[in-house]
């Protein structure tokens, strides 16, 4: 008989967004049936995004990968079925013979990202460390700068509880759309616009945030470093700033006044394209209407000069004494909560004669490094939670230098461009059936993950493959790989837990977890007690650590005029609502919004061009062209225009070109996308 | 033979044509030596029901000019339509021919579970493979057939499920069909369950 009742685990939305859900699944004759918001969630309070909604549709999509396949040629659409045994043999086989040929596991290298931030999802980086230095994508294409600028400002990375907005009187979203991106903190906004707050948008697209928000406004892209220099200028000639903060916690004041001062407004008006009220208003704001909450995108940071926009930020926050106090600070990302040991990582080859570590690729340069790497050259490329070739600058380089590899193999749920480039497809489980643990990068709350319903198919989880693939290692040659291949999912997750994180966390054994997620103990308003991990202990409004690095010691700084006169138009790649990059865009409902990729231009430069709305047009740089359908949008100005990056297409466009800072945290210099500057055409 | 006649196939061809499709399904033909298809289109050419219906004379024929050439994209253009790792072209699940989102494990999966439970049958992985893939479901039928006390249940079981779909899958295949063998086989299955409904529906089931 089919039964009647249902069963309800927990679970954790695994993407890359700011939320970290936590959600429960609702599982009836073993087959999920509903998937909800978790009310226990302290952040999320039981609800979702539409994404989240939706994950049946994922789960069991038709097309999701069912068994192992194996694809001859590469890249010619001729797939055959093959077994777990025939895969884990050919993968293995492979691995032994590039290391017998090389001498090293050099020619081995991992490609993976955050198409799953769960800690169990660390399987394939600790597989690959279990046996001894081997090749890796390093760095970071989201939030690299930032997390830099932050680090030289602060020391470390923390944000405040959300609820911490409550006490503001002042709320800046600077070059964020949580409306389409971060939906569950809206609440938390309007609850403080309610009692009294102002919220201001700044941002060079009129967004639904913005619409949403008291003041809105516009930039030029990339200038948010020169307003806030303006608006510190400001500050400085009205007495705003908060002396007393300044001499207790910053290191640097004297000499950013010396340097600011003789900076020119005009031309820091002229940059960022503002009027001197605008300009007033937000210094006032900042040192009247205190405290003052600042929320800052990725986006922003996604320039040449994204991490010195950072900093600028961060300047301004601390001389206008909006940092610590309740209500307050600068909110980028945090890391204080991911207290896991990651032991996953750690096992590590017990044979001292092979080297440890990683031969580091740059992840936003990854055809340039692979090509040039040769001593051994990459022959083997492991890709997992990620869409390399969608989500990569430098396209075709990047596919003639995958020709030269001997075996590819993606893990994937689905068959994406990537996958249909390899020679060997893994499919793997959701989150609805296997076991994770998942902290957020912007909240505090842990949450686990269990299994709620049998794997689709033949998938398995990266852990299970990883396991797998040690012990036919081993099978083959004694000891040739550390990644434990006897331990349990329950093992694993165990071996992540310390008795501190325990006692952070309130609980005894991570199983209580599973009665709900927990908040880690970290301070409710960041930087709270006011010190800071930085040399000085302060706030660094000047840094000898930036210095040293080649940048400058202040975060203000005015814009290198670096428009090019054949490519006038700055090309914004803002998120939309319905997917995550090249995530959640083969479910039927979501393909009925925004049917094709699109263009959004102003109604003033299609004219100037002659383009009409709905035309296609010609998008063109030094990198190469697209052809796209041209939307017109009030919400851009003359020389901005946007695209949702829910598409390849965009790629053809992109290189790699180095933003200012990433490599002393993501070990890589993050890619200023958002530098993408075109021109374009009617057809 | 005359092929205006159309035939009712008696027990023994539903038994072979239901145990064809069914290893056909599950991937057992993708392997078959050359010689073995000679074989088997032999058998077919003896098959009178399916020989008096003509998408059935349409697929012997298709498979009488078979070479050893058509053998080889055969596994491929399989994998495209049923198993993937492509968007499937000619989903095998009828589940997913009743959704607009085309899911798979949807109501129509448990339904088709509760038939089989009813005759204390179970899928192996099941909730991680859906109970309506078409091979499970003729394998099925093949288990209601063997038995004349099952005829009600079978009949029962057509109508509701695989007769409510199986035709949309044949078209699909008709349309997306790369290889010789999977048209042909697209082409029979379509003449075949043609073949069925006319027997029920002379049964007056
Ligand atoms: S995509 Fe983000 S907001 Fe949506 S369910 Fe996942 S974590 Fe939550």
């Amino acid at each position: 008989m089919l039964d009647q009742t249902y069963s309800i685990t927990r679970h954790v939305c695994p993407r890359n967004c700011y939320s970290s859900c936590s959600m429960l699944g609702y599982t009836k004759n073993r087959r999920l049936i509903k998937v909800t918001g978790d009310p226990k969630h302290g952040y999320t309070k039981g609800l979702l995004c539409a994404k989240g909604y939706n994950y049946i549709n994922n789960v069991y999509h038709l097309d999701r990968l069912k068994y192992p396949m194996r694809q001859y040629p590469r890249g010619s659409g001729q797939w055959q079925r093959i077994s777990w045994t025939e895969a884990i043999d050919t993968i293995a086989g492979k691995v032994i013979e590039l290391y017998h040929r090389y001498d090293s596991h050099l020619s081995l290298a991992l490609n993976k990202y955050s198409g799953n931030m769960g800690v169990l999802h660390h399987a394939m980086e600790g597989f690959f460390n279990g046996l001894g230095r081997t090749s890796r994508a390093v760095g970071n294409p989201c939030w690299a700068p930032g997390m830099d600028a932050i680090y030289y400002d602060y020391g470390e990375h923390q944000t405040s509880d959300m609820e911490d907005i409550l006490h503001a009187e002042t709320i800046i979203l600077w070059g964020i759309n949580p409306v389409w991106t971060s939906i569950h903190a809206m609440n938390y906004i309007y609850e403080a616009q309610k009692r009294g707050a102002k919220v201001i948008t700044i941002d060079p697209v009129y967004t639904e945030t913005a619409k949403k928000s008291d003041t809105f406004i516009q930039i030029k892209p990339g200038s948010d470093g020169a307003i806030a220099l303006a608006v510190a200028k400001y500050i400085l000639e009205h007495n705003l700033y908060d002396a007393e903060f300044l001499t207790a916690h910053t290191n640097g004041w004297g000499e950013l006044q010396e340097y600011i001062q003789p900076l020119s407004m005009e031309e820091a008006l002229q940059q960022c394209g503002q009027t001197i009220e605008a300009i007033q208003f937000i210094a006032e704001r900042l040192g009247r209407n205190k405290p003052a909450y600042i929320w800052l995108g990725f986006g922003m940071q996604r320039h040449q000069n994204g991490g010195q926009n950072i900093r600028a930020v961060n300047a301004l926050a601390a001389i206008t004494g909006n940092i610590g106090r309740k209500g307050s600070g600068v909110q980028f990302g945090q890391r204080t909560t991911w207290k896991f040991t990651y032991n996953i990582l750690n096992h590590l080859p017990s044979d001292n004669q092979k080297a440890a570590g990683v031969r580091a690729l740059d992840f936003n340069n990854f055809a340039n490094d692979l090509q040039m790497q040769q001593d051994p050259p990459v022959k083997f490329l492991w890709i997992t939670c990620r869409n390399l070739i969608t989500q990569s600058a430098n396209i075709q380089q990047l596919k003639k230098a995958l020709q030269s590899m001997e075996l590819i193999v993606t893990v994937e749920h689905f068959l994406t461009e990537t996958a249909q480039y390899s020679d060997i497809v893994l499919p793997a489980t959701t989150q609805f059936e296997e076991w994770d643990l998942v902290a957020s990068y912007w909240h505090h709350w842990i949450s686990i993950n269990q299994p709620a319903i049998p794997p689709y198919f033949e998938s398995k989880s990266e852990l299970e493959i990883a396991r797998m693939l040690s012990k036919r290692l081993n099978e083959f040659e004694a000891d040739f790989s550390a990644f434990p291949s006897d331990f349990t999912d329950e093992e694993f997750i165990e071996q992540e837990f310390t008795d501190e994180f325990y006692q952070s966390l309130q609980i005894g054994d991570w199983r209580e977890l599973l009665k709900g997620p927990r908040r880690v103990d970290v301070p409710k308003t960041a930087w709270e007690a006011l010190e800071f991990k930085t040399p000085s202990g302060k706030i660094e409004l000047f840094s000898q650590q930036a210095s040293e690095n080649q940048l400058s010691p202040f975060g203000m700084a005015l814009l290198d005029n670096r428009k090019s006169e054949n490519y006038p138009f700055t090309l914004l790649l803002n998120h939309e609502p319905f997917r995550i990059n090249s995530q959640f865009q083969n479910l039927p409902s979501y393909k009925q919004i925004n049917k094709e990729p699109s263009i959004y231009l102003h109604p003033s430069l299609a004219k100037e061009k002659g383009i009409r709305a709905g035309s296609l047009i010609r998008i063109f740089n030094e990198n190469g062209e697209i052809m796209i359908r041209a939307r017109y949008s009030e919400e851009v100005n003359h020389h901005t225009l946007v695209i949702h990056p829910n598409h390849p297409l965009i790629n053809k466009l992109l290189a790699f070109t180095p933003a200012d800072m990433g490599e002393f945290i993501t070990g890589g210099k993050g890619n200023a996308l958002n530098d993408l500057q075109v021109n374009i055409a009617k057809l | 033979m005359n092929h205006s006649e159309i035939k009712h196939s008696c027990l023994e061809e539903r038994m072979f044509m239901y145990q064809l499709f069914l290893h056909y399904y599950r991937g057992d033909l993708l392997k078959l030596p050359a010689a073995e298809w000679g074989k088997l289109l032999e058998i077919l050419e003896c098959q009178p029901a399916l020989q008096s219906n003509d998408w059935g004379r349409k697929a012997v024929l298709q498979l009488q000019n078979m070479t050893t050439q058509t053998l080889e994209p055969f596994e491929y253009d399989f994998n495209r339509l049923f198993v993937g790792p492509n968007k499937l072209l000619a989903s095998p699940f009828e589940s997913s021919y009743q959704n607009f989102e085309g899911t798979v494990m949807q109501a129509e999966t448990l339904k088709v579970r509760n038939f089989y439970y009813y005759e204390g049958l179970q899928v192996a992985n099941e909730g991680g493979l859906p109970d309506d893939h078409i091979q499970f479901e003729l394998e099925f039928i093949l288990h209601l057939l063997s038995s004349e006390k099952k005829k009600e249940a079978l009949h029962l079981f057509l109508e509701k499920h695989l007769l409510k779909w199986v035709d949309q899958h044949c078209a699909r295949i008709e349309e997306h069909s790369q290889s010789l063998i999977t048209l042909a086989f697209g082409y029979m299955l379509k003449g075949f369950i043609l073949l069925e409904k006319s027997l029920i529906e002379g049964e007056g089931l």
